[in-house]
């Protein structure tokens, strides 16, 4: 029982914070599953300006941004993740 | 001779200690092998992504018997004809760096790391990922085995058989009865069957009014329920009815020769039958002594690693992982927490902590679209849904029809991430 108390805590920390592999290309891999190179509802995500990737994530985080799906997401980011991961999408731009 | 096989494995590695086995076999080799079985959603990723991120450090070979995969997800679109069948197909072309090895895997020597193939050759490896995906429990619908399968075609698996039910769908009579025999709990896409019976209906509607559709489901509930059966009634008043294990649906027999029910003793004419049996892992998993007592392979949920052989991995639909549904968007997700975990193991370094996410998108008729779907992680030993998501009954005639335009993006954009082709 003690174990399983702590087998959730642990968990719930981890994604919070960067591992030492945990970097942005790692990260954004679960991205691409839905954000691909066109898009008419999802829109790609090469090339969008750093700051507006990091308000819309972290607008959603809030549930300030509707969209259910990347509303739970957006909550497993940590500020770290979210703008690592602006500066990455903007960083492979044209 | 699986006992003796596995207590000689115990035995070895209380000699040896677990961490220092496999060092030597990978050195003895060169490259490390990594050989997946199963060309789909999670072997394919695993496969491009194991290539991809290893820079050449991983010797990556697929076994897969078919030059190209056509996707059982969004073959309910095809089906309803808002999608060419051809728009279902993807090749291999686009797995740089994977060694693609055309034939079935027909066995696994656990003890000596060694895949059997169908030709007669074998092939090697220092790990092994199995992504079989499912197949039909043999006996589950008495009367229905494969060979019924041309006369009451499954169409569960993508392929030939989703043509030959739309081709039965266009032939029928006039006012005929459509039967889905729906499967029990646990199953690929849960909201299949009865996104299924959404496009048979929008076909119907169109080419033949008054025909029926008869749902024989074995459960008590299903997924997206709500959101069906609103839908139901708002698209296809009374076409669609169901019934559910009181009436005797769980214990449904049919009979493929006369396309005759048997329901509760009752015998019932119909004009096509669609049967979705029971399922398990795909055979592969089972000859392998992968699966336990449910057919399913046990799996940690830290990295979809096999709980009876350290040096396999089995993903996707065949895995036993906690709360997870079977899908597309699971089996890629679990894909790329395989390929960090065995990279970190076979290269070095430090595996991420894993993060699961899935998203099933189901189309209901014409741009009525809606999703159901959650984050995941591991927690007491199986993967556990943290937070989850569901569209709701009466949304808006443009929510639902960007959740349609999503979920077209969210296939164009997940197949390019498993097979390659044109994105990263």
């Amino acid at each position: 029982m003690r174990r399983g108390i702590w087998g959730v805590a642990v968990c719930l920390l981890i994604p919070a914070g960067m591992g030492l592999a945990d970097d942005a290309a790692t990260l954004a891999q679960q991205c691409v599953t839905c954000h691909g190179a066109e898009g008419e509802a999802i829109p790609p995500l090469a090339g969008l300006p750093e700051a507006d990737v990091t308000a819309a994530l972290l607008a959603y985080r809030a549930g300030e941004r509707p969209d259910a799906l990347m509303q739970v997401v957006a909550k497993r980011l940590s500020d770290d993740e979210i703008a690592a991961l602006a500066a990455y999408f903007e960083g492979l731009g044209p | 001779m699986r006992e003796s096989i596995s207590l000689s494995r115990r035995q070895l590695l209380a000699l040896s200690g677990a961490a220092l086995l496999p060092a030597p076999m990978v050195m003895a080799q060169g490259r490390p092998r990594v050989v997946v079985i199963g060309g789909g959603a999670g072997g394919a990723t695993v496969a491009r992504y194991l290539a991809k991120d290893s820079g050449g450090a991983i010797e990556v070979v697929l076994v897969e018997p078919a030059h190209r995969y056509d996707s059982c997800f969004f073959s309910n679109i095809a089906l309803g004809g808002f999608w060419e069948f051809s728009a279902l197909g993807h090749g291999y072309d686009g797995l740089a760096g994977v060694q693609l090895v055309q034939d079935w895997a027909t066995g696994v020597d656990r003890d000596a790391r060694r895949v059997a193939l169908g030709g007669g050759g074998s092939v090697s490896y220092d790990r092994l990922v199995i992504a079989p995906g499912i197949d039909f429990v043999e006996g589950a619908v008495p009367g229905w085995d494969v060979a019924s399968q041309q006369a009451m075609p499954h169409a569960y698996k993508g392929g030939s058989q989703i043509r030959v039910l739309k081709a039965q769908i266009e032939a029928m009579r006039e006012g005929g009865t459509f039967a889905l025999i729906a499967p029990p709990n646990p199953y690929r896409c849960p909201p299949g069957p009865y996104e299924r019976a959404s496009m048979v209906a929008h076909l119907l509607t169109q080419s033949n009014p008054t025909a029926k559709i008869l749902i024989v489901d074995p459960k008590e509930s299903f997924a997206k329920q709500a959101l069906f059966e609103e839908g139901w009634q708002n698209h296809y008043p009374g076409m669609i009815t169901r019934i559910g294990p009181d009436f005797g649906a769980d214990t449904v027999e049919v009979r493929p020769e006369t396309m005759e029910l048997v329901i509760d003793g009752e015998v019932e004419a119909v004009d096509v039958c669609n049967v979705i049996p029971a399922q398990q892992a795909g055979m592969i998993a089972a000859q392998a002594g992968l699966t336990d007592e449910t057919g399913w392979a046990p799996v940690r949920p830290e990295d979809m690693r096999s709980r009876l052989d350290e040096a396999v991995t089995v993903l996707g639909d065949a895995a036993a992982q906690g709360d997870m549904p079977k899908s597309a968007f699971a089996a890629n997700s679990q894909a790329k927490v395989v390929a960090h975990a065995l990279r970190a193991e076979l290269t070095g370094g430090t595996a991420p902590a894993p993060r699961y996410l899935n998203t099933c998108w189901s189309l209901i008729a014409a741009h009525d679209g809606v999703r159901v779907g959650a984050t995941y992680a591991p927690a007491e030993g199986k993967i556990t849904a943290l937070d989850s998501f569901v569209s709701q009954p009466g949304e808006s005639a443009e929510r639902r029809r960007q959740t349609w335009l999503e979920s077209v993006d969210w296939y164009r954009a997940i197949s390019a991430d498993i097979f390659g082709s044109s994105s990263s």
